[in-house]
C-alpha cells in the first residue's frame, strides 16, 4: 500500500506539531485559563465536599550552611 | 468513576478501529468529569487540558483511521498488520498520536491526565486509583492496537481493488 500523500501529511503534520508543542509547553495553554480557573475554583470552594485524603503540605527544612570542606584534596 | 473502567474493558475488545478510538474518548471524558468534580484548581485545569488534547489527538486518530480506510476500505482491525514495514511514515504519525491518547509523557496527553489525578487525589484516593487503573487500560487497548495494525505479519503489501466504479478513472 502506498505511504502517506502530500495531502495527508498537511492534515496529520500541523495536529502532530500541536501535539508536541503542548505537550512540551504546556504552560503556554495553562497560564491564559489560570485566573479564569481560579475564578471558578472560588466560586465552586464552597461546595467542595472534604476530601479523604488530607493532604498537608509541611514547612520547608530550613537550609543547612554547608561549611566548607577543611582541606582539598 | 466507573466509566472510565468500563469504557477501558470495552474498548479492549473491539475489532472496530473507530468503535475502539470512540470508546477511548468516553473514557477520557470521564477523566475530564473527574478532574471538573475535584472541585480544585488542579483538576479544573486538568479537565480543560484533557479536553483540549483530546479534541487533537482523537481528531487525530480518526484521521489516521480514515487514511488506511481510504486504501483498503475496511475498519476491522484483524484485516491489517505490518503497516511500518509499507507505510513507514504513516506508522510515524500513528504511534505519536498513540502515545499522546495514552499520556505518555512529552504529548498533551500528559499534562491534563496529571493534572486530572492530581485533583482528584486530593478529594478521594480510592477515585484516584481507580481513574488510575483506567488510564493503565488505556495504554493497554491503544498499545495493543498500535501492535495489531503496525507490526506483525505484513497482511496488505498491494491494495485491493476498488470496489466502486469511482476508481475506474483513476
Amino acid at each position: 500500500m502506498p505511504d502517506l500523500s502530500l495531502r495527508e501529511w498537511l492534515m496529520l503534520g500541523p495536529i502532530a506539531a500541536a501535539v508536541a508543542v503542548d505537550g512540551r509547553l504546556s504552560e503556554s495553554f495553562l497560564a491564559p485559563i489560570r485566573k479564569d480557573i481560579a475564578a471558578l475554583d472560588a466560586r465552586l470552594a464552597r461546595a467542595a465536599p472534604e476530601g479523604d485524603s488530607k493532604l498537608k503540605i509541611g514547612e520547608p527544612k530550613p537550609v543547612e550552611e554547608h561549611s566548607a570542606p577543611e582541606e582539598a584534596h | 468513576m466507573a466509566a472510565v473502567v468500563i469504557t477501558s474493558l470495552i474498548a479492549l475488545v473491539q475489532h472496530d478501529m473507530k468503535k475502539l478510538i470512540a470508546y477511548s474518548s468516553v473514557a477520557h471524558m470521564a477523566i475530564v468529569t473527574v478532574g471538573l468534580f475535584a472541585f480544585n484548581q488542579q483538576g479544573l485545569e486538568g479537565a480543560m487540558i484533557v479536553m483540549l488534547s483530546h479534541g487533537l489527538v482523537a481528531g487525530a486518530l480518526f484521521l489516521c483511521v480514515g487514511v488506511i480506510y481510504d486504501r483498503l476500505h475496511t475498519r476491522e482491525i484483524d484485516r491489517y498488520g505490518g503497516l511500518s514495514i509499507n507505510m513507514p511514515k504513516y506508522a510515524l504519525f500513528f504511534m505519536l498520536f498513540t502515545m499522546a491518547s495514552v499520556g505518555l509523557p512529552g504529548t498533551s496527553g500528559f499534562v491534563g491526565e496529571f493534572l486530572s489525578l492530581a485533583g482528584i487525589y486530593q478529594l478521594s484516593t480510592w477515585v484516584t486509583a481507580v481513574c488510575a487503573t483506567g488510564v493503565i487500560l488505556g495504554a493497554a487497548y491503544m498499545l495493543y492496537l498500535y501492535r495489531r495494525v503496525a507490526f506483525g505479519e505484513q497482511k496488505n503489501a498491494e491494495p485491493p481493488p476498488c470496489p466502486t466504479s469511482r476508481c475506474a478513472n483513476g
